[in-house]
């Protein structure tokens, strides 16, 4: 086995953990604005690792280029759909969930 | 041509991504018609009045790669904190919205600290307004880390 190959399931598995932790983030939180917090890890830093994994088994350096750009591209797409999201929430009065409201617990 | 330095700019930065892209160097047509197109959205740009500092902020770039192994630092600080709680059987959260002050100047320079925000897991930017972002948080240390307003100082430095 290469060092290589080694290196990209080391950073395809911390991705997949951190996505899996999104989803089920997504499941368990008690309202809409604290499943965005989750939603956002799998935005953020899983498709990033899951990415920077992919690039290490590459062989074509133009495609490793276009790989981190996707990766970055994504950086900056992901929390603007995230606020906009929220904002729109916000505007219809969406009231957040807080600690002590009922349906909360786990 | 009032904005020459912008337009040269968006002209290098949609060459460089056009090349990233096609990576047709060896076809002297692709070549060709790669640049027309170029050259024809620089120009409509031009036209639509986009080629100013905000369209295209190309002085915040050189610091702007200053400011992404602090933020990626950061994003991975927040994922761990979000992650245990996540796990953790007791679901240890405190969901609450804050105002937090910002005294950023320039357009690009807000847009960036309110999308680092939202990139770190636990705060969400909500609204900006003039003088103040509206954040959910997840916890309290997410917002008095906000109000301590280490990031806001990384972020400054944008402006030089």
């Amino acid at each position: 086995m290469q060092v290589t190959e080694i290196v990209t399931t080391v950073f395809l598995a911390l991705g997949c953990i951190i996505s899996v932790t999104g989803a089920y983030g997504l499941l368990r939180m008690p309202d809409f604005y604290t499943r965005l917090h989750t939603a956002g890890k799998t935005d953020s830093l899983g498709q990033l690792l899951i990415f920077i994994g992919l690039v290490f088994v590459t062989p074509d350096l133009l495609t490793q280029l276009k790989l981190v750009m996707v990766a970055l591209i994504l950086m900056i797409a992901a929390p603007t759909a995230t606020h906009a999201i929220t904002k729109a929430a916000h505007l219809h009065d969406l009231r957040p969930w807080t600690k002590g409201d009922p349906g909360g617990e786990p | 041509m009032l904005q020459m330095m912008p337009a040269l700019f968006l002209f290098l930065l949609l060459g460089a991504y056009w090349a990233l892209l096609s990576g047709q160097f060896h076809n002297g047509f692709l070549l060709v018609v790669g640049l027309l197109c170029i050259t024809f959205v620089v120009w409509m740009g031009q036209r639509m009045g986009l080629l100013d500092d905000e369209g295209v902020p190309v002085r915040f770039y050189p610091r702007a790669i200053l400011y992404v192994p602090y933020l990626a630092w950061q994003v991975l600080l927040s994922n761990w904190d979000v992650f245990k709680r996540t796990w953790s059987s007791s679901l240890p959260i405190d969901p609450r919205m804050a105002r937090i002050p910002y005294s950023t100047r320039h357009a690009f320079v807000t847009t960036t600290y309110a999308n680092s925000i939202t990139l770190t897991p636990g705060t969400v930017t909500v609204s900006v307004d003039d003088k103040t972002m509206l954040i959910h948080c997840l916890t309290q240390d997410g917002e008095d880390g906000l109000l301590e307003g280490d990031m806001e100082r990384h972020v400054k430095r944008l402006e030089g």
